[in-house]
């Protein structure tokens, strides 16, 4: 799964630690997300697209892979 | 469903550590001044088991659905360690190789605690848990 999450955080200027406080978690699984370690539930991928005020498919692509 | 319900508040890790290594001490102790004090022994065993076991059912600083996730993947290698030591104690006996005796069901329970915690140390490791915290990534 590829994910634009730190693309999305670069655009608005914000540390992993700001996303993390956002939505609740640790700023290790930002980091986790970010470098495709982990892959998010619907509930925090929802609450990540809607900190970047955009969707989970703009956020979350699958790949032929997955 | 998330397993959030079913563990313990943060708090509860330092009782767990606090009543595991009280019982270890007070047991030591215990079996240096007086062998034969088989009772009281066992009691300090349970304590001891019951302190670990509040240890590994306690929440992490930050808990999270990750750390939910590791918790599983831990839970699973401890089930499956757990799982071979059985087996292998269920041939011993049928053998009649009784070498473990009365301890083998608190040796297991034991087993369980450390092969859960050692993979859910591992695993946060692997993970990059305990790196030095990098917060002002951009």
């Amino acid at each position: 799964m590829k994910t634009t999450v730190k693309v999305e955080r670069a655009k608005i200027n914000i540390t992993q630690d700001d996303l993390a406080k956002a939505v609740g978690v640790s700023r290790q699984t930002i980091n986790s997300i970010e470098t495709n370690r982990y892959a998010p539930s619907t509930i925090l991928s929802l609450k990540i697209a809607r900190y970047f005020n955009t969707t989970v498919d703009e956020l979350f692509k699958l790949e032929e892979t997955d | 469903m998330s397993t959030q319900k079913l563990i313990l508040p943060y708090k509860f890790r330092f009782i767990g550590v606090f009543t595991a290594v009280g019982a270890i001490v007070l047991d030591g102790i215990l079996e240096s001044s007086s062998p034969d004090t088989n009772a009281i022994s066992l009691g300090f065993k349970i304590l001891e088991i019951i302190g670990l076991f509040i240890f590994i059912n306690s929440k992490e600083k930050i808990e999270d659905e990750r750390i939910d996730h590791l918790r599983l993947i831990a839970f699973r290698i401890s089930y499956m360690i757990v799982g071979i030591i059985g087996i292998l104690f269920l041939i011993f006996d049928f053998f009649r190789l009784d070498f473990i005796g009365k301890e083998g069901i608190p040796l297991l329970i034991i087993t369980m605690i450390v092969s859960y915690q050692l993979a859910f140390l591992f695993l946060r490791r692997k993970e990059g848990d305990f790196a030095k915290s990098n917060s002002t990534e951009l």
